[in-house]
């Protein structure tokens, strides 16, 4: 492409990459390989989010939870349980609620008292 | 899409902070359902609360000026202040916690581009606990850039010294090494004892996870039973008080 183009495309970049066409060149290459490349990781990055706000807003950990889903045959995907436990709270209870009750143990136990002394060999 | 529209900065932050679930919320105390309990203030601590930190507050006599450093420069509304306990706490797993704490994971508007954790305030930093030999074996070390100037110091002498730096390294070589590091560092506030100057602001407490501490290893078992029985013994006769005891008892007390 001619250098027209080159320059529209650096606009912002840093230093001599906006104004020089040798350095501005490869610059704009470079730029294009990583916004390529992005395309295909930002939806790896938006699924790996989603999994972490799910995880944030269950008490039972991530793993267990979509197993429980997976049981129930709820076709709901990342993306809307991550919505869901954002601004849906009671909504996203009851599913928790019923993955609870499809994958049972998942409820958090109270902490056993701990056996002190010689009584921890009985 | 749906992300940056809803988020939007700064702006789209306090928007679900002070969620309206939260002003819906404060009419009804007890009917919080269980997954938002992390999440919204819990407001049936909070009396108890008051009374406890507001006669503690009064008996500060640590570093006033360096518990209240940098406060203004964190944005305050809508974080809450989460207390933590470390005493007869495992250091690495306390600091785990927090470190998840501090970052704003436990809360589902995570974004990993701002930083939403709450304030930490961790007390009796001086009960803490290490399991093994750590408290001489374990080294802090760090190079002072002249040649040859390796510089250590065990973890026995860093409690000394200092009982709330040992907990301040473990949290923060576990935040992620980005431009956040500094700001969530600020939201961090350790005190040796417990008390601290923060009584007038609503704080909650930290519950720990339940944890599955595995049982002892025969030999730390049998040496266990051996210090009991010399303890008992020792409560009738009045012996000397062998140095082996040291470890069993630091293992006993992080068990």
């Amino acid at each position: 492409m001619n250098k027209k183009e080159v320059f529209k495309l650096a606009k912002g970049f840093r230093g001599r990459a906006k104004n020089c066409i040798r350095i501005a060149r490869e610059r704009v290459e470079k730029a294009l390989q990583y916004s390529y490349r992005d395309r295909r990781n930002k939806k790896r990055d938006m699924r790996s989010l989603w999994i972490e706000r799910i995880n944030a807003g269950t008490r039972v950990n991530y793993g267990n939870f979509m197993h429980g889903l997976l049981k129930e045959n709820i076709q709901l995907n990342r993306k809307v349980l991550s919505e869901l436990s954002m601004h849906e709270p009671y909504s996203f209870k009851a599913l928790v609620d019923v993955s609870r009750t499809a994958f049972p143990g998942n409820r958090p136990v109270p902490p056993t008292p701990k056996k002190q002394g010689l009584s921890i060999l009985v | 899409g749906l992300e940056s529209g809803s988020l939007g900065g700064r702006g789209g932050a306090k928007l679900f902070r002070r969620s309206v679930l939260v002003r819906s919320l404060r009419g009804k105390g007890s009917e919080i359902p269980r997954v938002l309990e992390g999440f919204t203030l819990d407001f049936s601590h909070l009396s108890f609360f008051y009374q406890q930190m507001s006669v503690a507050s009064q008996s500060f006599n640590g570093n006033l000026k360096k518990a209240v450093a940098g406060l203004r420069r964190i944005n305050l509304d809508g974080l809450r202040w989460r207390v933590f306990d470390a005493k007869g706490q495992v250091l690495g797993r306390l600091a785990s916690q927090i470190s998840t704490v501090v970052q704003g994971k436990d809360k589902p508007i995570y974004a990993p581009n701002r930083d939403d954790g709450d304030m930490c305030i961790v007390l009796n930093a001086k009960d803490i606990c290490v399991t093994g030999r750590k408290l001489t074996d374990k080294y802090y070390r760090w190079h002072t850039g002249y040649i040859g100037h390796l510089k250590e110091r065990s973890l026995k002498d860093q409690m000394a010294k200092d009982p709330t730096e040992v907990i301040r390294k473990a949290v923060l070589r576990m935040l992620p090494r980005n431009k956040l590091r500094d700001d969530r560092d600020r939201k961090l506030r350790i005190f040796s004892g417990s008390k601290h100057p923060f009584g007038d602001r609503p704080l909650e407490p930290y519950v720990m996870p339940p944890r599955q501490v595995r049982e002892l290893r025969p030999r730390a078992r049998r040496a266990m039973v051996r210090a009991q029985k010399k303890a008992e013994q020792q409560e009738e006769g009045g012996n000397k008080i062998s140095k082996g005891k040291k470890r069993e008892e630091i293992s006993e007390r992080c068990v």
